[in-house]
């Protein structure tokens, strides 16, 4: 691409600035990206992170745990449909903890699993409660709060002192830390409520072929099944919030198309009686379009670069102060999405460059 | 007899239809052949530019036949013009004519881009014509940088670059003082003459007829002057 750098390189300024442009327009794209993915994952990280097929709360729950109310004894008669690997009860709720050593209040949620059951979480620090009166599993977002390996605390409700016997990681539930626990120390802590069943839990984890879990309403009354994707999405606020999200991210898109689009167009009209005296040399219009898409390619690429390179810094100051969290695929998505719209916005100065007429250089007085 | 390089027959050019029907050629018939620089010389409004539109492959005829190189390209497609173009004519215009962002040496080396040629050849050609124009030591200058002589002469170096078989010059010193324009005529007059090319020189300026082989007058989208193939060159 002979002409392509060498224009970029003699008008430095101009292109320096629309590729600064492009640098916070896609670094806002990859912060947003990162915010929307980190928040997303504070809010439903515990319920990605289960290993299961499908979840099974009560009909009408519209697929809210705290809403769901399953009778723990239908885990067996589940168990036994054809193609139903296994199936255990679970129970979340929401609850506030007080440090023992700080008085600090901290909302959490209880996780209420079977022990060493499916989505028993694997600990990175200390062990399993198995085998601990009173022991649990907080997820390392706690230990920020002051609670941390061997600490104890009391539940409200329950009024029960819970040690802490392991931490494991990437388990948030709603923004908050989830805390394992064995089913039967969960049942304890929940308030008892008139007429609900004695064991009652939120709802029961599936593993099994697809066509036998969405036979489960059959089986087990009052019921309805959904995978944890379907959970997680009607966590309250959660669609509304990805969608906003969304929104911004697809506006500056647009946004950055627009802007690339327009600079090109001015460039090239500014460029019109020198493309007019290229044409009428012999250059091909495929030469100058090849041109203008390296130009397009070469600025959009390192603004990008550039873009994502702020966007990891910025979120490296931030620190944990918001849940920020960017995995490559996304990035790689993202950067490529900006690329593609960067490649449509010249679109229109294509076609103006494909109508200079090589005529143009000729001097018409004459 | 050598074929000649560039020859238009018979040719005419309407542009409109009906009452706004302007004739702007009217059976032209022209041949040029190596060696020899023709000067066309007309006032405004003419016929000028639509003459070296056509023979430029730029502009299709009306009427007539064009041949290059004894080759008759008047319905050649768009693609082929453009190849013949770049391969076989160098031109020259009036006023901006050179790239912007480009050096001297550069807008030499975008001819050499354009037809491929190797990179080490490119720049030894490029090197010897902008030596023999006498804009060696001023190559590296971007075009805003230059004067209108030295533009003009980087332009002539850059019609050279491909090694064409046609020269077309359209009002080449237009915007010169006449010391300048007379200076870029010499030296586009000697290369035509060493390197054996045919051209034709576009122009108002009477002063500079006496570089030129023969003279052609055009008034009207007429030819009158010489007549066609007369010049002491053609014979």
């Amino acid at each position: 691409m002979f002409l392509a750098l060498r224009e970029i390189r003699h008008a430095k300024l101009r292109f320096a600035l629309i590729a600064g442009v492009i640098v916070l327009v896609s670094s806002l794209v990859f912060i947003l990206s990162g915010l929307a993915n980190g928040l997303s994952a504070g809010n439903t990280a515990a319920i990605d992170a289960m290993p299961v097929d499908g979840m099974v709360v009560s009909a009408g729950s519209d697929y809210l745990l705290d809403r769901s109310t399953v009778s723990a004894g239908v885990a067996k008669d589940i168990a036994g449909i054809d193609g139903i690997d296994s199936a255990e009860p679970l129970g979340v709720s929401s609850a506030n903890i007080t440090a023992s050593a700080s008085d600090t209040v901290i909302g959490v949620s209880f996780f209420g699993i079977v022990p060493e059951g499916m989505i028993q979480p694997d600990v990175t620090r200390g062990e399993g409660f198995a085998g601990h009166e009173g022991g649990v599993v907080i997820d390392e977002t706690l230990t920020e709060d002051g609670i941390g390996l061997g600490d104890t605390f009391l539940t409200e409700p329950g009024g029960i002192e819970l040690t802490v016997v392991g931490v494991t990681t990437d388990r948030t539930y709603r923004l908050r830390p989830s805390i394992y626990m064995p089913l039967d120390l969960w049942r304890q802590l929940q308030p008892v409520q008139e007429g609900a069943a004695p064991d009652a839990v939120s709802a029961i984890v599936v593993r099994g072929d697809q066509a036998a879990i969405d036979s489960i309403p059959d089986v087990a009354p009052d019921t309805m099944v959904g995978s944890t994707t379907q959970v997680a999405g009607h966590i309250p606020g959660e669609a509304e919030q990805n969608g906003t999200l969304m929104l911004i991210q697809v506006f500056l898109v647009v946004i950055a198309a627009g802007i690339i689009a327009a600079f090109f167009y001015i460039i090239t009209l500014q460029k019109l009686p020198e493309l007019g005296v290229m044409k009428a040399i012999g250059t091909g219009t495929g030469y100058l379009v090849r041109t203008l898409i390296a130009q397009v390619l070469a600025i959009a690429v390192v603004g990008i670069l550039l873009g994502i390179s702020v966007a990891d810094t910025l979120a490296l100051v931030i620190g944990n102060a918001v849940p920020y969290s960017i995995t490559v695929q996304r990035m790689a998505l993202f950067g490529g999405i900006l690329l593609l719209v960067a490649i449509g916005g010249t679109v229109l100065s294509l076609a103006r460059i494909a109508r200079v007429d090589p005529l143009d250089a000729i001097n018409k007085a004459g | 007899m050598t074929t000649p390089v560039l020859e238009l027959t018979n040719i005419s050019k309407r542009f409109g239809e009906g009452e706004a029907r302007v004739d702007a050629l009217s059976a032209v018939s022209l041949r040029v052949v190596r060696g020899e620089l023709v000067a066309l010389i007309g006032p405004s409004g003419s016929g000028k530019s639509t003459l070296v539109s056509i023979a430029g492959a730029l502009l299709t005829p009306s009427e007539g036949r064009l041949y290059l190189n004894g080759e008759d390209i008047t319905d050649s497609p768009g693609q082929q013009r453009a190849r013949l173009r770049l391969r076989e004519i160098g031109f020259i215009f009036q006023g901006s004519n050179l790239i912007s962002y480009l050096t001297g040496r550069e807008q030499l080396l975008f001819i050499a881009d354009l037809i491929g040629l190797p990179n080490g050849d490119a720049r030894r050609q490029a090197y010897r014509l902008l030596d023999e124009l006498g804009m060696a030591r001023r190559a590296d200058h971007y075009p805003e940088e230059l004067s209108g002589g030295e533009r003009q002469r980087i332009a002539i170096a850059r019609a050279l670059m491909n090694d064409p078989a046609l020269i077309l010059a359209d009002e080449p010193t237009a915007s010169l003082d006449s010391r300048r324009g007379r200076a870029v005529v010499e030296l586009l007059a000697r290369e035509v003459h060493e390197r054996d090319k045919a051209a034709v020189l576009v122009t108002h300026d009477e002063r500079l007829l006496d570089l030129c082989d023969r003279v052609v007058h055009i008034a009207d989208g007429r030819l009158t002057g010489m007549p066609v193939g007369a010049g002491s060159a053609a014979m």
